[in-house]
């Protein structure tokens, strides 16, 4: 057993965004005041982006890390790509938020790095140890993070539910990782599992430890009926933390159970038939987008009813996994494309939110957004594309992700009704978007309101939105890049 | 049954003769004289009957916390102790003797689990979380 | 040659010049008329350059897209929509230039002129596409537009006009998206590649329930843009509530959409769906002409009667396209043009009369000739085209639809269509033609309720109600010349469509014969001469129906 120094280099980039986090979490207590850990984060971010690309330009082949603990291949890379985008842009939201509301603490700044620290491990884990390591850091930092808006009482309930819920999902995950060890013969890694699926897929003890892994990994991404804590959480938590949570936690969940369904209980056997996996998720994506698009339409908090709309988004990702379960053409690509425009959009969407507010004015109520559109006619445009994203009404990332997912669910006769029900679910939605739209353009102001000026939420916001729209214009780059990270076998 | 149940089952003998041994001395030997507080069940003074909802000091928590933390990780250094031998080994152990020559990686691994430990404590430290006031 | 890609990028350069513009609200106007203009000449060349000899798509941009999931940028145009590339511009232009665009409003002119032209690129690129994806990345951009169109600047009740609108609207795309996605992994595993090709699409046939399902989700889309009796609800809403520009566009061209993708897509890829519930349609048409009719003449609101006869007059489009001959379908693309600029024009006088009087109320009116002799001159024009008087653009259309209708039967039999579309077509042609009195009656009587009559309301006198300004004149001016060019000389644009309907009906009755020999086949490619299975490269089972 030896660690070459290959393989350090093939993890640098989450090397590095460990590292960072705990050196701006010492950089915070030596410095004056919060600026220090804030450009060391920032700088962090932007270094590991770069260790990304030198990773994804040196070579394409995947390689085992740490006897396959953890794996670094394309899937692995793209997904660390947007988690690490996601991490910058909430470090960018964060400071200028939290100056505004008074409650700047430097260790957010680490929090969050820790937090995409936890995601990028669990994109890379091939093994239910890693997985579990990388779950658990992500939302260790993730609770404190959400409770650490002290002032809002919202938070810490928010926080609690997470709290409690995310523990229990955790119990879920270890119990699953004990009894699918015992059912194998001491397996954990995905390959061996996989190995030894076709055998155990009759132990009802192994099944019951799949669906108990799945169970917790369905916590994390919200899916009914998984999802009680989910607007609390993103209620109460400060607002570019919330839009860390629906994307890059999001991202990085889901891109585990890609990896963990397209390969370790990949089995055809497990995955379909009655009990199949496939046949499950199916129905938990049905109930996901459609009780997340309902309960959206009632809400009147704008974080709320975007709660519910991420609700709604991890049902229709889960399509992509039914897609994957079914082993069509294209399904795991198609995931890669929904995540980064799904996390672009998000992160615009959170971060005009975290601009709207002020210290003594949340407003974030929609009939508070009236006639923000007068006011502020760049802001309302950015918002209304990343709205549409979220609907997907194209030429917008959001239509492209949404099409590339249904294109690969529609190769498979059983999922054409998941596809309907899907879009029909999009008309639920583009109601309630647009009431958002309505308030900004269709009404007139309540009240005199000055949004303050922050450079970095504009940077943030020009280049989601930039982005948004590339990828809707012309998804051909992202579409190779996701390509590129085809994971067969390792 | 091999022999290595004799032995288990030997400790368990001396554990709990030893307990009763000492219980009994201390019942036929001792001189007795009793007290408020040696009626008490916790001899650290507080009291089990009453109201569950004590204020505590919040610095309790904090202590509690970290010692928690820093205790539980010293767990972590025995399977690494038992293993140092292979850990240190660049091949495969033969017999319990390393052939091949020095691996780093169970010093390396230690040294960045101990660096992690370290940054937790300059943490703790500079946030002056372990003094009383 | 042209460039397609430049036509549609004009109007979206103009947009983005008007929002970056520093000059903010008083130039924004001026820069979109200028945009407008240039399209406009963009597709006059078009049309200079269109060879009517050939029926297939012409002067095709054809760029990869997404090459890994055979999404190429493939733009074209042919007989078809040549001319609906022409109305399109011609219509963005005159709404651009006129001054009643955005109804009683005066500000936000910026957001306006960017909506239309946002709105523009949207038409043109779904006239234009040839790629089914681009298709429908066009078809939804049109769609968030006329949103802010109606939903900014519209009347009293803009809020729930825009969002039935919307609502409706989507209800028919998203499940013609579904139905896309859906005929996009059968046309792959028919020919074993991933393509949105429509010259490919319009070779695969479906098995038959999928086919009818597909048939179902793709019309109810394209009938509800229509609209098609009893989908129509949103549209007198929408109309009314909208700022004239918007209900002069979705008039003049948004209306189109429907009967455009009906023809252009509903019936060459459903051959057998199309023929098998074309009865239910061609009635609902007729019910539709004659309802429109009928509604209209009770209608007390001048701009919802507008709306009204706007139903019945696209109900005489739908009946002419199921016809199926060449008369029938090019008196239904004739009809779209003749009704884009006559009831274009008559939103255009009745948004003047509202802007004038502040009512769309038919009582408050009345002697308005005496203040505007060349409004009334002008409304007059458009009235008797919406009308069908011979000589006018309105005429050639309906009597084309009707004539075509009316001789169904044998046409059908003539041409070897391998069953016919509807049955009684010439009891159909009757009633609708009973909708051509009916029209007469209704604009007439309007028009004499406006314009005649005393001048015994005091606010319809002199000073307060100015007659027509430079801008409208020209609008009108130019409206007035197409109607009567049009209904006097209709022969160039008939013959620029003949080989494109040719070739599509030839092509559909091929497809209808092969669908109709072979009721429970499987999906399957069929080329013209030889009908293939599916090729054994194909994943078996991929091609089951749902």
């Amino acid at each position: 057993m030896t660690i070459a120094a290959a393989q350090i280099v093939a993890l640098s980039p989450l090397l590095m965004i460990t590292g960072v986090g705990c050196l701006a979490l010492l950089l915070d207590t030596m410095a004056k005041g919060r600026a220090p850990a804030l450009w060391l984060a920032q700088l962090g971010c932007v270094a590991a982006l770069l260790a990304v690309a030198n990773q994804w330009m040196g070579s394409g082949s995947s390689q085992p890390i740490w006897s396959g603990m953890l794996i670094v291949d394309r899937m692995a890379l793209f997904l660390d790509g947007v988690l690490i985008i996601a991490a910058l842009a909430t470090l960018l939201v964060a400071a200028p938020f939290m100056r505004e509301h008074e409650f700047e603490h430097g260790e957010h700044y680490a929090l969050v790095l820790f937090a995409t620290a936890g995601g990028m491990t669990v994109v890379h884990a091939t093994h239910l140890l890693s997985l579990l390591i990388g779950i658990e850091t992500m939302s260790l930092a993730a609770y404190l993070l959400v409770a650490s808006w002290r002032r809002q009482p919202a938070g810490a309930e928010g926080a609690l539910k997470y709290l409690l819920l995310g523990a229990f999902a955790a119990g879920f995950l270890v119990y699953g990782t004990a009894l699918v060890y015992g059912t194998t013969g001491g397996e954990m890694s995905y390959a061996g599992i996989a190995a030894r699926a076709a055998r155990a897929a009759d132990n009802p003890l192994f099944i019951m430890g799949a669906y108990f892994l799945l169970t917790g990994m369905l916590f994390k991404i919200a899916a009914v009926p998984f999802h009680m804590w989910a607007p609390d959480a993103y209620e109460g938590a400060p607002t570019p933390v919330t839009g860390l949570m629906a994307s890059g936690i999001k991202v990085a969940a889901v891109g585990g159970l890609v990896r963990l369904l397209g390969s370790a209980f990949a089995n055809p056997g497990l995955a379909l038939g009655h009990a199949g996996w496939v046949r499950v998720l199916g129905g938990i994506a049905f109930a996901t987008m459609t009780w997340g698009n309902l309960a959206a339409l009632r809400q009147e908090n704008v974080k709320r009813m975007l709660a519910y709309s991420s609700i709604a988004h991890a049902g229709y990702l889960m399509i992509g996994l039914v897609a994957l379960g079914q082993k069509v053409d294209g399904a795991q690509p198609a995931l890669l494309v929904y995540l980064a425009a799904y996390a672009a959009t998000t992160l615009g969407v959170f971060t005009v939110v975290a601009w709207v507010g002020r210290r003594d004015d949340e407003r974030l109520l929609i009939r508070d957004w009236a006639g923000m559109a007068r006011t502020r006619p760049a802001v309302a445009l950015a918002m209304t594309v990343l709205l549409l994203s979220l609907a997907g009404v194209p030429p917008t990332g959001g239509f492209f992700g949404k099409f590339y997912v249904f294109r690969a669910a529609m190769q498979s006769p059983d999922l054409a009704w998941l596809v309907v029900a899907a879009v029909l679910n999009s008309l639920v939605s583009v109601y309630y978007y647009l009431r958002i739209v309505v308030a900004m353009y269709f009404r007139d102001p309540v009240r005199p309101w000055q949004p303050f000026p922050s450079v970095g939420m504009a940077i943030v916001l020009f280049v989601t939105v930039v982005v948004v729209l590339a990828l809707g214009v012309v998804p051909r780059p992202v579409v190779e890049l996701a390509a590129g990270g085809l994971v067969t076998h390792w | 049954m091999g022999s290595d149940y004799i032995a288990a089952a030997l400790a368990i003998l001396t554990g709990v003769g030893m307990a009763v041994v000492f219980s009994a001395l201390a019942r036929f030997v001792g001189e007795r004289r009793v007290t408020r507080a040696k009626q008490i069940p916790y001899e650290a003074g507080s009291d089990p009957v009453g109201s569950p909802r004590v204020r505590m000091p919040v610095r309790f928590y904090p202590v509690a916390i970290l010692f928690l933390a820093f205790d539980i990780e010293v767990a972590f250094l025995y399977p690494w102790a038992v293993n140092f031998a292979s850990l240190s080994c660049a091949g495969p152990l033969v017999k319990g003797t390393c052939r091949a020559g020095v691996s780093w990686l169970g010093l390396g691994a230690l040294a960045l689990f101990m660096a992690v430990l370290l940054v937790a404590l300059a943490y703790v430290w500079r946030k002056r979380a372990i003094g009383w006031d | 040659m042209t460039d397609l890609t430049l036509t549609l990028l004009v109007p979206l350069l103009g947009a983005i010049l008007v929002m970056v513009a520093p000059w903010g609200e008083r130039t924004s106007r001026p820069i979109g008329i200028v945009a407008a203009l240039v399209s406009l000449g963009q597709s006059l060349f078009i049309v200079r350059d269109f060879d009517k000899s050939i029926g297939a798509f012409q002067m095709a941009v054809d760029r990869p897209w997404v090459p890994s999931l055979g999404i190429r940028f493939h733009l074209g145009v042919d007989g078809i929509s040549l001319w609906l590339v022409l109305l399109t511009t011609l219509m963005v232009f005159l709404t651009l230039l006129s001054p009643q665009a955005m109804g009683l409003h005066k500000t936000r002119s910026r957001e306006f002129t960017v909506a239309i032209l946002v709105l523009e690129a949207g038409m043109l690129g779904t006239f234009l596409a040839v790629d089914l994806f681009a298709f429908y990345v066009f078809w939804e951009l049109m769609l968030i537009p006329m949103y802010f169109i109606i939903g900014i600047w519209g009347g009293e009740r803009r809020l729930y006009a825009a969002i039935k609108f919307v609502i409706f609207t989507l209800v028919g795309s998203l499940l013609m998206l579904a139905a896309i996605l859906y005929l996009y992994a059968q046309v792959h595993a028919v020919t074993g590649q991933w393509t949105f090709d429509y010259a490919t699409w319009a070779t695969i046939t479906l098995p038959r329930g999928p086919e009818l399902l597909c048939f179902l989700a793709f019309t109810l889309a394209f009938m509800i843009k229509v609209p098609l009796v009893p989908l129509h609800t949103w549209l007198p809403d929408a109309h009314v509530e909208a700022p004239t520009g918007g209900s002069v566009i979705l008039a003049a061209v948004l209306l189109k959409f429907g009967a455009y993708g009906f023809l252009r897509f509903a019936l060459p890829f459903f051959p057998l769906a199309a023929q098998q519930t074309a009865p239910i349609i061609a009635w609902l048409a007729v019910a539709g002409i004659i309802f429109g009719a009928l509604m209209a003449w009770v209608q007390d609101d001048v701009k919802k009667l507008v709306a009204y006869s706007s139903v019945s007059h696209l109900g005489f489009v739908v009946l002419g396209i199921l016809v199926l001959s060449q008369k029938g379908i090019q008196g239904g693309i004739f009809q779209m043009l003749a009704h884009g600029i006559s009831t274009g024009g008559l939103f255009l006088a009745v948004g003047i009369l509202y802007d004038r009087r502040h009512t769309r109320r038919l009582s408050d009116f009345g002697g308005l000739w005496k203040p505007m002799p060349v409004f009334g001159a002008c409304f007059l024009v458009m009235v008797l085209a919406s009308a069908g008087l011979p000589g006018l653009c309105g005429f050639v259309g309906e009597f084309l639809v009707l004539l075509g209708t009316f001789t169904a039967g044998k046409d059908w039999q003539a041409s070897g269509l391998a069953a016919p579309m509807f049955a009684h077509p010439a009891l159909l042609a009757g009633l609708a033609a009973f909708a051509v009195i009916l029209a007469a009656v209704y604009l007439l009587t309007t028009y004499q309720r406006v314009m005649f009559g005393p001048l015994d309301k005091p606010e319809n006198r002199d000073p307060q109600v100015r007659d027509l300004g430079l801008r409208e004149r020209l609008v009108f001016a130019v409206l007035v010349l197409t109607a009567l060019v049009m209904g006097m000389a209709p022969q160039p644009i008939l013959d620029r469509t003949a080989a494109s309907v040719q070739e599509l009906t030839a092509n559909y009755r091929f497809r209808l014969a092969e669908a109709r020999a072979n009721p429970i086949g499987p999906a399957r490619r069929v080329v013209a001469g030889k009908p293939s299975a599916r090729p054994a490269s194909a994943p078996a089972g991929t091609a089951r129906p749902f």
